[in-house]
């Protein structure tokens, strides 16, 4: 799967070039906008659930302990973004954890987990 | 309950000293009058912080500055597998060596040998444990009454037979319904009780009780509610908030005979941050001050009454809590000084004779010693914050120290003859986007942030001179007034606590796995020795049959670690988060 290019990451790529040739804007901004990206493709399938539902919101409140920025950066726990791992793999971690990392089964709703897992799925291979 | 009186201590001590040559032969048992005279019995490490002086000093010196560069490795004890390295203090008592591994692992060992004698595995309720993300994690044990004792993740409080191991009894003290919440610090003997607090700042619910069991028979005896637990607690968390409010006391606080009171630290109210900025008396999550989060809470040891307190970090903004177990006992001019180092960098220097009556403690003095903070822009003397930097939701770019504090639970080490306190600090920075979190459908401990974040190097000290990397330091101050006599700058910041000895000597575990020892007056590195892998638990001193020895545990991975392969690459990006070993040195 080496070369399948998602469109995420191609616009992140478009975005990391602009930048390169000399639009003032930090790195750091770019990659923001890449997690914002991913985030603004998964938010309107769970609006069903939740008015104005936000994974990142979400992630922020659970997760960023361990997954620095968003999932872009290790920290205690691996960089998320990038992951070869299937959804249904993701979904069983988030429910079941993996000591050091918490199950979140009791403390989450399946779509909250679901949208999680297409979150980290839609995130593209950048690392901060 | 009679109360200790200085009679009473002059007896203890004199029946303690002649005792001292019978007693490693007889392995007699750790009574209450031996743990409160424990700062004369230097052949012995009976509870973590040593003795309740709190200054992790042994007055040991057959190692000391002359002879330190012939230290070598007497034994070594690996256990089974333990993820995330270990944790805890070992415990030296009459020629045995006792330590835990993060799982909940008691080994009890021969301290002139390391030759097991015996051991314990909790059966831990790895589906209750594993729902936090304090798993696996254990800080230790605390040993008298005959007994063993350690807490466990899923709540238990467990008391083991000292000579035999055999459980004596094994209780549940904190139910679920309470908040799936349970207990990684070590815990502390005082009298006929055994004091431990729960973990939990960052978890939705209440009430981060601190808990004294009966050390006999294991039934609660007293419960303080760091939040939640008198109307003033009440008052201060606006809309009922501390019901999720975390709170919380993880680590080993200690107790001060003359006034009969236990001195603890608090954690953090959730939700970590608070999105509202400025207005938070008013508005957000949690309006108003949060008591007793981050705070010292003084208790009366008999009751569990509070006796005193001081909120550190009045509604703490930035997960700088006050948990640090570290409470030094330091007089002069006849004033009694309990100085307490707080995650934000700040050492606390309180008038220790100020309790009762439930008020504020006394501030004799206030500092800061981290360097390159910037959430607020100082400390008065008086213990207040000036200049906060509040986090409104949005970004934030380069916010110090970051989350891990630049103090972290590992503790410091004081020199009483040379009136030195050896302090690590930790100088890195974050940038941070502050949410409104989403808050929890129930109170039973979920995880409630309010942030997402990076770590990364600070760009400059307080005084303005510019910084290209993350860094620590060991500094060596008067603890009083704060002056430093030497300062050594580490490329790692050192996540491990420190041992001071007579031998004039500061040993430092490195977080890269070098193990120093340096002079007390100077600072000088006169030996160093590779132990194959990072160290961010205790390390301590005794002596059995003449003879003294070095005991530190070996062993990497936990949160504040987890920063180190994105600030240092190697040796960090390579280093197992699951091995561990005890490493006994000595001439
Ligand atoms: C206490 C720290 C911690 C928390 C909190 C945490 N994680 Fe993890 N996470 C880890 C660790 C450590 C691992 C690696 C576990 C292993 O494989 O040994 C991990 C692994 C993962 C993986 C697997 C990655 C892969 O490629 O194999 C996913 C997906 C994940 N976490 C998602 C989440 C989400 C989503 C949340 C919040 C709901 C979360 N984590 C909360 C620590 C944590």
């Amino acid at each position: 799967m080496l070369f399948n290019v998602s469109i995420t990451r191609l616009t992140h790529i478009a975005f990391m070039t602009l930048c390169a040739i000399g639009l003032n804007i930090s790195v750091t901004h770019a990659e923001e906008d890449v997690t914002d990206i991913a985030a603004g493709q998964i938010n309107p399938k769970y609006t069903q659930y939740k008015e104005n539902f936000s994974v990142k919101r979400l992630f922020a409140s659970r997760c960023s302990w361990c997954h620095q920025g968003y999932g872009l950066k290790e920290a205690d726990g691996p960089r998320l973004s990038g992951t070869d791992k299937s959804k249904e793999y993701i979904i069983e971690q988030i429910a079941y954890g993996k000591s050091p990392m918490p199950g979140f089964r009791k403390q989450l709703k399946p779509w909250q987990i679901e949208a999680l897992a297409d979150y980290i799925k839609a995130l593209p291979d950048v690392e901060l | 309950m009679t109360r200790w009186t200085t009679t009473a201590a002059v007896k203890a001590i004199s029946a303690v000293a002649f005792l001292g040559f019978a007693s490693q032969a007889m392995a007699a048992d750790v009574t209450w009058d031996r743990l409160l005279n424990a700062q004369n019995d230097d052949a012995n490490w009976m509870m973590y912080h040593k003795d309740f002086t709190g200054h992790h000093h042994s007055g040991l010196k057959q190692i000391n500055t002359r002879n330190v560069k012939n230290l070598k490795l007497a034994w070594q004890h690996n256990p089974a597998a333990t993820k995330r390295g270990i944790q805890g203090f070992p415990l030296a008592v009459d020629g045995m060596v006792y330590y835990t591994t993060t799982s909940g692992t008691i080994w009890a060992l021969n301290g002139a040998t390391g030759q097991p004698v015996w051991h314990h595995a909790a059966k831990i309720d790895v589906e209750r444990a594993e729902g936090t993300f304090y798993n696996p994690y254990n800080r230790g044990l605390a040993i008298g009454h005959g007994n063993v004792y350690m807490g466990t993740t899923d709540g238990r409080l467990i008391a083991l037979n000292a000579k035999s191991g055999e459980v004596v009894w094994d209780n549940e003290i904190m139910t679920v319904a309470k908040g799936n919440k349970g207990f990684t610090g070590a815990p502390v003997i005082v009298k006929d009780m055994v004091i431990l607090g729960a973990n939990g700042g960052e978890l939705a619910g209440c009430c981060g009780p601190i808990y004294a069991v009966d050390a006999k028979s294991g039934s609660v005896t007293w419960q303080f509610d760091t939040i939640g637990g008198d109307q003033r607690s009440r008052d201060s968390w606006g809309n009922d908030s501390w019901k999720i409010g975390g709170g919380g006391g993880w680590m080993t606080g200690s107790y001060d005979p003359a006034t009969n009171t236990v001195w603890w630290g608090t954690a953090n109210p959730a939700p970590d941050y608070d999105y509202i900025g400025g207005d938070w008396m008013n508005n957000g999550p949690r309006p108003g001050l949060n008591l007793y989060s981050s705070s010292v809470v003084v208790l009366d040891a008999d009751s569990g009454e509070l006796s005193a307190y001081f909120q550190e970090m009045p509604h703490d903004a930035w997960d700088f809590d006050s948990a640090v177990g570290e409470f030094l006992m330091v007089e002069k001019d006849g004033k009694r000084n309990m100085v307490h180092p707080n995650k934000g960098g700040i050492i606390f220097v309180y008038d220790a004779d100020s309790v009762g009556g439930g008020n504020e403690l006394a501030v004799n003095n206030a500092y800061m010693i981290g360097e390159t903070f910037n959430y607020i822009k100082g400390v008065t003397k008086e213990g207040r914050l000036v200049g906060r930097r509040e986090l409104p939701e949005g970004k934030h770019m380069d916010v110090c120290p970051a989350i891990d504090g630049a103090i972290s639970w590992n503790t410091g080490a004081y020199n009483p003859k040379r009136n030195t306190h050896f302090m690590l600090t930790q100088e890195f920075c974050f940038d941070i986007e502050v949410v409104n979190p989403e808050r929890p459908d129930d109170f039973s401990g979920q995880a409630y942030f309010g942030a997402s974040w990076t770590s990364k190097a600070p760009k400059q000290k307080v005084d303005g001179t510019p910084v290209d990397a993350a860094y620590g330091t060991l500094q060596a101050r008067d603890p009083l007034t704060g002056k430093m006599k030497w300062r050594v700058e580490y490329k790692y910041p050192v996540l491990a606590s420190l041992l001071s000895t007579g031998g004039d000597l500061v040993f430092v575990p490195g977080a890269d796995g070098m193990f120093d020892a340096r002079d007390a007056k100077s600072g000088k590195l006169l030996w160093q020795s590779n132990m194959g892998t990072g160290a961010h638990g205790g390390v301590i001193t005794y002596m059995v049959d003449g003879k003294q020895y070095v005991a530190v545990v070996t062993g990497w991975g936990s949160h504040v670690a987890g920063n180190y392969p994105g600030l240092f690459g190697a040796p960090f990006d390579t280093m197992s988060t699951d091995t561990g070993t005890l490493m006994v040195y000595s001439l």
